[in-house]
């Protein structure tokens, strides 16, 4: 895994974490690799990725069985996609808003683009 | 684990290397030591090793005077050293005489590690690569589950697949009773290895703290340009922009630039210090 | 469990393992050299043989045997810290975990065993290759006579004590030099007794101011060579050589054999305990 500069790692870790969630590869209520599994094959300080669990253990996303490891919450895609929306519009919806408001564009002209960014990615699906 | 107290140490009476140099690091954590040449990086090294005796003041792992270099001192402690000796001798017989004196060496391990970097078990020690060498000594120092393990320049002469595999093997070795002391100028090398910062400069120990320590009270970003409004520590332009330290004012999670911070605490000791204190 | 930081036999006997395995091939190249040494020097006997002299008397080699003694003695104790001579292999000897105690008597061991076994066996494997092709192609015959080998005072414990005395002034001398340490601590050893010869010469001269034989006329600590005041004629000295006392003499031998060699392996002990590396 590439690390990018900006964020603290523990964060990326999570984040890593939750993509394995919402991919669908690590699935709810199944234990996920151990920190030292994680640690290892992230090249990373055990102690970050401790650090990681509590905070997705405070988020809800994950519990932790004692001596066995820690799990994913049942609900834990939910979870993950309402963090994600709230991050989006406090993050990214701002800046967004900003563009529409400097291109004069108003929500009902992007409308016809979003149907069709929706259509191909749902045919995409299908194929 | 390691306990320092008021070292006094110099090779000259006349000049006084450590004057009242003290240091205390713990068990469970991987400790970058960073400083310049000559700042004093491995004769600090080599008092925690015993190899050097403080003029005053003691030196102590787990609860050891290092000095007197004890078996119940050594067997708990291994230094990979940047130059190193390798007797002429096949690997199997190195592990055969020497695995014996540390009582928590697992053999299993260590073939497991051999395997990780490719070395294959037969070949002679002297048939070697100074980077194979350095690889077969990081196995083996790995291998003996010492409480302490202390490693100068680990990843010189290691390749890059190399690099990340050593990475590998040192996240997955450190538990909660071991500390692992790192002494490096490859910084980026080992940057996510590193849970604790200690920086060494003229023969003192002018900074030491937790990154997560680190990343709370200050902030490293790059910026497009820099403001007199903006407070920043340290600055390094370069193409991409401006990369600063500064006061993490707006609690930002942003990800330590140890380069970046060593250079700050070597250039502005004093705001770093005022920050941290 | 704590393990015993002073002595363990059985951490000892790794360590000695370990020296012996590290090094084995040193040690069995140079048993390899002095053996094949011992027979090329009893083929070359045989070859020079004076074809005349049929009969040989082993003890006549007796000087040179205990001269090469001695002088391997010393080459075997003055290489025991060869390995301190670079900062890397220092730190591998120092950082090993056996105690200070074991890694110094290993040390020990390994350089008196291949003084008195190795180099003996050696000798006599090349005095029978000797005897061998002297009795069978050149018709001589060769006798022992074991009393000559050991000339009144001498005994076999002797030469031993001689073994045990130039092996503890080398190995303590090998904790100063670790490279090239035989001729330097020879070269010492020189300079040392020139000192002692010389501070001996200025006490006698001024002690016995005019009563000396010749300025030169003595040995240190043992014996002073004087001219007998007003018992001199033109033509016949009346000399005596003044001996230190025998309770002196006999106290002398004793620190000599009992208290000198245990003292230097002390001192070397604690000088290998107390070395730090730069």
């Amino acid at each position: 895994m590439e690390f990018k500069d900006t964020q603290a790692i523990y964060i990326q870790i999570a984040d890593y974490i939750n993509e394995q969630i919402l991919l669908g590869k690590w699935l709810p209520e199944e234990r996920i690799p151990s920190v030292r599994e994680l640690a290892v094959s992230l090249e990373v300080n055990p102690n970050t990725v401790m650090r990681t669990c509590e905070l997705l253990q405070q988020q809800d996303i994950i519990f932790n069985k004692r001596g066995i490891g820690y799990f994913i919450q049942p609900d834990a895609v939910k979870k993950i996609m309402q963090a994600k929306k709230d991050a989006f519009i406090t993050n990214e919806l701002p800046q967004f808003f900003h563009n529409l408001y400097l291109l004069d564009l108003s929500l009902d002209d992007l409308k016809p683009y979003y149907d069709q960014f929706r259509k191909s990615k749902l045919n995409g699906h299908e194929n | 684990m390691i306990n320092i107290q008021s070292l006094k140490f110099s090779y000259k009476p006349s000049r006084p290397l450590f004057d009242d140099l003290n240091l205390q690091l713990g068990p469970g954590h991987i400790y970058g030591l960073l400083g310049k040449n000559g700042a004093g990086k491995s004769t600090l090294l080599k008092q925690i090793a015993g190899l050097l005796f403080p003029t005053s003041g003691k030196v102590e792992v787990l609860g050891q005077e290092t000095r007197f270099r004890t078996p119940s001192f050594l067997q708990e402690i291994f230094l990979v050293p940047e130059e190193f000796y390798l007797p002429k001798i096949s690997i199997q017989q190195f592990i055969n005489t020497r695995a014996a004196f540390y009582p928590k060496f697992n053999e299993q391990e260590f073939d497991t590690y051999l395997k990780e970097f490719d070395i294959p078990v037969n070949q002679k020690l002297t048939e070697m690569s100074y980077g194979q060498k350095k690889k077969f000594l990081i196995c083996f120092a790995l291998a003996c589950n010492t409480h302490l393990l202390i490693m100068d320049e680990p990843t010189n002469g290691l390749d890059i697949p190399s690099k990340s595999i050593f990475r590998k093997l040192i996240a997955g070795c450190l538990t909660e009773d071991k500390c692992i002391v790192i002494s490096t100028h490859q910084v980026r090398d080992l940057d996510n290895l590193i849970d604790s910062i200690v920086i060494i400069d003229n023969h003192r120990i002018i900074f030491r703290e937790a990154v997560e320590t680190v990343t709370d009270k200050l902030s490293f970003k790059v910026l497009p340009q820099l403001d007199k409004s903006i407070p920043v520590i340290y600055a390094d332009s370069n193409l991409r922009g401006h990369s600063v330290v500064m006061p993490n004012l707006q609690h930002e999670h942003s990800r330590i630039d140890m380069e970046l911070l060593f250079n700050a605490v070597l250039s502005n000791r004093q705001s770093i210090q005022e920050i941290f204190n | 469990m704590q393990p015993n930081n002073v002595f363990s036999l059985r951490r000892m006997g790794l360590y000695l393992r370990k020296e012996i395995i590290d090094q084995y091939k040193v040690f069995l190249l140079g048993t390899a050299a002095i053996l094949a040494a011992c027979c090329l020097f009893g083929l070359i006997a045989v070859i020079t043989m004076n074809p005349y002299k049929t009969s040989f008397e082993l003890a006549d080699i007796l000087p040179l045997y205990l001269t090469l003694l001695l002088a391997f003695t010393a080459l075997m104790a003055s290489r025991s810290f060869n390995q301190l001579s670079k900062p890397e292999r220092s730190i591998d000897f120092f950082l090993l975990p056996a105690s200070h105690l074991e890694k110094f008597l290993t040390q020990l061991i390994i350089s008196l065993t291949a003084a008195i076994v190795v180099f003996n066996l050696c000798v006599y494997i090349g005095v029978q290759f000797f005897s061998y092709l002297a009795t069978h192609y050149k018709h001589a015959e060769i006798t022992t006579d074991m009393d000559r080998f050991f000339p009144r005072p001498f005994t076999i414990g002797s030469y031993l004590l001689m073994v045990l005395g130039m092996n503890s002034l080398y190995l303590f001398g090998a904790t100063f030099f670790h490279k090239f340490a035989l001729p330097k601590i020879f070269f010492v050893l020189i300079l040392i007794q020139t000192g002692i010869w010389v501070i001996n010469l200025g006490f006698t001269n001024i002690l016995f101011v005019g009563h000396l034989q010749s300025w030169n006329a003595s040995v240190p600590f043992v014996v002073a060579g004087l001219i007998e005041p007003g018992a001199s004629t033109a033509n016949t000295h009346l000399s005596t050589g003044y001996f230190v006392p025998e309770w002196l003499g006999t106290s002398f031998i004793f620190i000599g054999k009992y208290l000198l060699i245990p003292a230097f392996w002390t001192m070397a002990y604690f000088r290998i305990a107390d070395k730090e590396i730069q």
